[in-house]
């Protein structure tokens, strides 16, 4: 006899091999085998009494071998909690003939609990109805099955806590979970919720790009962003929210659960909105501000450049004819007279000279900068050439470092050196060695010149006035100017982005600093 | 040094045109000067029209032009003396009180011969008539 056979011959063998010898068409070893190969338990009773388990339940059950089963109930094997709902669909069976299947647990031989799917029919084995029982250990799928339901639990748990609207939709869109948030706020039930009842609160105007993003999605299966307008039940009113969604997966790609949120983003759009309309207004009225002032501005500049322009032609022809009436009466004058003529024509020049320097102001302010690579060193060479000439009754020390090359408009960085230059030449007049140095302090990217003289000095207290036009600190008689020249030299530098001061003590001397842009290949 | 025969003095200003008459016969530069005081009066010389249709076409060796005009302006009258095959030969000398960048860099374009700006006795306008003069004499 086989090891299958023999798990029964302690309890049934003799009634077994009743039962076996009636089955006609199959040979009794090889059924026995065949029950007994089969990947699940089986087992008759009758009345609860055991009359034959297989080995795959003897093993399910923790057993060594059959004979523990001998003489026992089959309800002792059920965990007591179901023994009676068992035992009554058992009954139910027997009254209907018909094959059931049920979910129990089976209590084995250690004490362990393990879930079992039972099916139960009643065979007729020999003229005698047995009730024949199938069991499939389902534990696995148990456990599985409450770790899942498990899982929807702590994710409902958590979607219920959050602020947010948390919904889940299934792969094609319809909505079948919005968390308790949403039902309040929109006042929607859970069946008018359920697929897309989201529709019916979401503002008109943000319906269509809405459905065709979300359908775009679905298609897809790629997540998303966007804002909509949800109606509040409470109030009526749309308030701004931020949608957001994401789908899960499987192993294949395919979507099988859509997760989302909404989160009200109402207050801080509106505030963002308001900051804008704000800033744009703002801008607006900086830019009108702006306009104003640069048609002020261009009016004020128009109008000085064609006051001095306009004054020029009178002048030139006074200058002129006085120098043809002087020439004319020349032999007729006396000293008196050439007097008179000679302060005319000496006031007249300096009118003319007082209006071609504002007229130049003027111009530095409105034309543009035509930048270059200027070496500072051949600059300054050339002023203090053509300035020997002027100054060639003086004694003057000239101590010029070596200049580094700017980045500059030459012919106004040239306006600045003459002006400075003339200035520490002209402020020096008194000294018996006049001492006039220029250099420069430091290099980075921009540089620091500086223009030192030995000169008469001021005191420090007028320095505000230095730099503006027509301002003079001296006496027209003690020193000659228009009170222009240090103006646009100020123009000038600012023009370039640059920084111009200056240092002085009366009778000491002056020293003007200012900044330049230093000359780099790339700044080209 | 042969003098210039006949020079345009286009001028609007009657003070200048006196002080540039003065300037010229002292340094005995030019035999002849017609002035004319605008643009439109100068174009009409020119091409003899209007009150100088019975000029005879005797063209100007020079012409010294003011910008700044009533009617037509001294750049528009260059513009349109370019357009003239006979008088874009005359050589233009432009006498302004302006210094404008824009004003020379026009003048410039329309190829004036050069560009003096005005000033006490006009020694720049008597130093480049004699320039002009030379020139000419060397090679004539």
């Amino acid at each position: 006899m086989n090891k299958a056979s023999e798990t029964i011959t302690d309890f049934t063998a003799h009634h077994h091999q009743e039962q076996a010898s009636n089955m006609a068409n199959i040979p009794e070893q090889q059924y026995w085998q065949l029950i007994d190969a089969l990947p699940f338990g089986v087992l008759f009773q009758q009345q609860g009494k055991i009359l034959y388990a297989n080995a795959v339940l003897i093993r399910m059950l923790g057993l060594q071998n059959s004979l523990q089963l001998a003489g026992s109930s089959f309800y002792d094997l059920l965990h007591q909690d179901y023994r009676a709902a068992f035992i009554e669909s058992l009954q139910q069976l027997t009254r209907q003939g018909q094959v059931i299947e049920i979910d129990e647990k089976l209590v084995t031989a250690d004490n362990r609990i393990i879930d079992v799917e039972i099916s139960a029919a009643i065979v007729n084995i020999n003229q005698q109805d047995l009730v024949q029982l199938t069991f499939k250990n389902i534990s696995k799928r148990k456990h599985i099955e409450r770790a899942l339901k498990q899982s929807v639990e702590e994710f409902r748990q958590l979607a219920e806590s959050m602020p947010q609207f948390v919904w889940t939709a299934r792969p094609d869109g319809w909505i079948d979970y919005m968390n308790s948030r949403w039902h309040e706020y929109t006042g929607q039930t859970i069946e008018e919720t359920q697929g897309w009842g989201w529709e019916s609160v979401m503002h008109p105007n943000d319906l269509a790009p809405c459905i065709e993003r979300w359908t775009e999605a679905l298609k897809t299966g790629d997540k998303y962003e966007m804002e909509y307008r949800y109606r509040r039940a409470k109030d009526g009113t749309y308030r701004w929210h931020l949608g957001r969604a994401s789908s899960i997966k499987d192993e294949q790609g395919n979507v099988i659960k859509w997760i989302g949120t909404s989160t009200d983003i109402h207050d801080q759009k509106m505030a963002e909105e308001e900051a804008r309309r704000l800033n744009q207004e703002l801008e607006l009225r900086v830019k009108e501000r702006t306009a104003q002032l640069e048609l002020a501005n261009q009016e004020l500049e128009s109008f000085s450049y064609s006051v001095s322009h306009d004054l020029r032609a009178p002048l030139r022809h006074i200058v002129s004819f006085v120098g043809l009436l002087a020439k004319h009466l020349q032999p007729l004058l006396d000293e008196k007279a050439q007097h008179y003529i000679n302060v005319i024509s000496e006031s007249a020049h300096n009118l003319q000279l007082l209006v071609d320097n504002l007229l130049e102001f003027s111009r530095m302010g409105r034309i543009d900068l035509r930048k270059q690579v200027v070496d500072l060193n051949e600059l300054v060479k050339n002023i203090t050439s053509e300035m020997a000439y002027e100054v060639n009754d003086r004694s003057i020390a000239w101590h010029i470092g070596p200049l580094p090359a700017v980045y500059a408009d030459p012919i106004m960085l040239k306006q600045v050196f003459v002006n400075l230059l003339n200035n520490a030449v002209k402020f020096t007049r008194n000294r018996a060695l006049a001492e006039i140095s220029i250099g420069t302090l430091q290099q980075n990217e921009t540089t620091l010149i500086y223009i030192k003289d030995n000169g008469v000095g001021f005191d420090m207290k007028y320095v505000d006035k230095l730099f503006g036009v027509f301002q003079r600190l001296h006496s027209k008689k003690e020193f000659e100017g228009t009170g222009i020249g240090l103006a646009n030299v100020h123009r000038i530098i600012q023009r370039h982005g640059g920084q111009i001061w200056v240092e002085s003590k009366p009778d000491e001397g002056t020293t003007f600093y200012f900044t330049l842009l230093i000359a780099k290949r790339d700044a080209e | 040094m042969r003098p210039l025969k006949h020079v345009l003095l286009v001028e609007d200003d009657d003070m200048d045109v006196e002080l540039i008459r003065a300037a010229l016969n002292e340094n005995s530069l030019v035999e002849y000067v017609d002035v004319v005081h605008d643009g439109a009066e100068a174009l009409d010389y020119l091409k003899c029209e209007g009150h100088f249709k019975q000029r005879p076409k005797i063209y100007p060796e020079i012409i010294i032009m003011d910008l700044k005009m009533p009617k037509i302006n001294g750049i528009e009258v260059l513009q349109q003396l370019k357009k003239d095959a006979i008088l874009k030969k005359i050589p233009v000398m432009i006498l302004s009180s302006s210094r404008e960048p824009k004003d020379l860099s026009a003048a410039q374009e329309l190829q004036a011969t050069k560009y003096i700006v005005k000033e006490t006795g006009f020694k720049c306008l008597v130093d480049a008539l004699r320039h002009y003069t030379e020139s000419v004499n060397k090679i004539v």
